[in-house]
């Protein structure tokens, strides 16, 4: 099946079929990055439906929740 | 009522609890982007809040959701400053709301992360320091340079503020205030290079970069939609963007390409406004009134009037409710067009707001769909010949049971 007959179907794809070699393969980019996360991301199991779920989403009005690391001791 | 304008979902049993807080702790703002879907819209309500959220309100809200943690068995959850400009009322307001949520949390095994969105123009070293103390992060609105920037986002007298915010974005970006720097929030502009805009986004090299569609729908059309909606110029704009970031070396995660790629995989989209994952999401205004989602202030007044108040209302009676679960039902609520679309699982029938119309409420597809449908099978495509192009083994497809038709 060609790559225009796959993206009619628009099928999901599967990340636990995907290595990290598989990845690493991938030139040094954002989706490399994006897929080896959803790879470490799905090791944790997957949940109701099949469906992978990471916990909560975002507003779309706010940028990421992400936590101030702890500041690194200082001398 | 904002109950008669959505469709009724059937069979949920189970309460979704709520994970993000959003409190709304300054009531004005210092600024008044034409844009504006709190000051510049249809609902204007906020007139009639408090300026600041008090002491009183907001140690009830943190109770509150200690309360509705402890009830789910949850051990975590995240409140998010806004606003208005949450930092309108300078450092002490900001210690004093940090310190009343570590206080009420304190040895509640709930670990709670706090952030806030801002326009930036009020940060300050007293500010950064309180922030880097108390572990606050910060993300910034900004809509490009200065000269697509300052288009919209202009100060109470129309005068441009990018100058000013650059001077600020300097100090947030230096190396001691770096790690509560989060990213940028950016409202699309098509008028604009999108090129231009993400290379000097880009170039503060923000953790994350979220491109937000502008809150329109059927009634209030975007610009370059007004007459025919099935053109596609903010999908265009954006594919552009991310043609050029996935070819660049950089660690900024983009929100709306990220979450997108995720759900082709099958994972959760990352916001809001994509997928079908329940919203776990509520507000809290300053007098301490529950509200719904503040975006649906540009749908029609009072859209995000819950009738409730932390004071007299529990967060398990407001994740009863019914326009609260409305969000949470997945396609059901969607309308039949959205149903039948191979893309739905991905762009989730879009955000709410975009789908508005007086006529049919929300029982629309986004206004932006076609824009979304596009922008989805193009990263799809990119996506699938990137893989390909590695030689994959044992990479298979699966077919989503629920999702996509073959049409």
């Amino acid at each position: 099946m060609t790559s225009s007959e796959k993206l009619k179907e628009l099928e999901e794809l599967d990340i636990s079929k995907l290595t990290v070699k598989d990845i690493s393969n991938i030139k040094n980019n954002p989706l490399r990055t994006i897929l080896l996360d959803m790879l470490k991301e799905s090791g944790s199991g997957r949940t109701g439906g099949g469906r992978l779920t990471t916990g909560p989403i975002k507003h779309s009005s706010h940028q990421q929740e992400q936590v101030v690391p702890e500041p690194e001791p200082t001398e | 009522m904002v109950q008669s304008i959505f469709i009724n979902p059937s069979g949920q049993t189970d309460l979704v609890p709520f994970h993000t807080f959003i409190w709304k702790i300054a009531s004005r703002c210092n600024l008044n982007c034409t844009y504006c879907y709190v000051y510049n819209s249809v609902d204007n309500r906020w007139r009639e809040q408090p300026r600041l959220i008090s002491e009183r309100v907001a140690r009830q809200t943190a109770l509150r959701i200690r309360e509705h943690c402890e009830s789910h068995d949850k051990h975590d959850a995240h409140i998010t400053f806004h606003g208005g400009e949450p930092l309108l009322g300078g450092v002490q307001h900001l210690e004093m709301l940090s310190s009343v949520i570590a206080e009420t949390f304190a040895d509640s095994g709930i670990n709670v992360g706090i952030s806030m969105q801002s326009n930036g123009l009020l940060f300050t070293p007293e500010i950064g320091d309180l922030m880097l103390a108390r572990r606050i992060s910060m993300g910034i609105s900004l809509d490009g340079p200065p000269e697509v920037n300052d288009l919209y986002r202009v100060d109470h007298q129309g005068k441009p503020t990018s100058t000013r915010l650059e001077e600020r974005l300097s100090l947030l970006t230096s190396p001691r205030y770096r790690r509560i720097f989060n990213g940028f929030l950016c409202v699309i502009n098509i008028a604009t290079d999108p090129l231009m805009v993400a290379k000097y986004l880009l170039s503060y090299n923000p953790r994350g970069i979220d491109f937000l569609l502008p809150l329109n729908n059927y009634d209030r059309r975007p610009p370059g939609k007004e007459s025919m909606i099935d053109t596609t110029p903010y999908g265009d704009w954006l594919i552009k963007i991310f043609d050029y970031w996935l070819n660049q070396k950089n660690e900024t995660q983009i929100g709306i390409f990220i979450s997108i790629i995720r759900q082709i995989f099958g994972l959760q989209s990352l916001r809001e406004s994509l997928g079908l994952a329940p919203v776990d999401l509520i507000v809290v205004e300053t007098n301490g009134d529950i509200e719904a989602v503040d975006s649906l202030k540009s749908t029609f007044h009072g859209a995000t009037r819950l009738g409730y108040n932390v004071f007299e209302n529990d967060f398990n009676t407001v994740a009863a409710d019914f326009a609260v679960r409305n969000r949470q039902s997945g396609a059901e609520t969607l309308c039949q067009k959205c149903k039948d679309c191979p893309v739905v699982n991905i762009c989730g029938g879009g955000y709410l707001p975009h789908r508005y119309s007086v006529e049919r409420g929300f029982d629309n597809p986004s206004i932006y769909s076609a824009d979304l449908e596009k922008l989805i099978r193009h990263i799809h495509a990119v996506v699938f010949n990137q893989l390909e192009n590695i030689q994959f083994k044992e990479l298979k497809y699966v077919t989503s049971t629920n999702s996509f038709c073959s049409c």
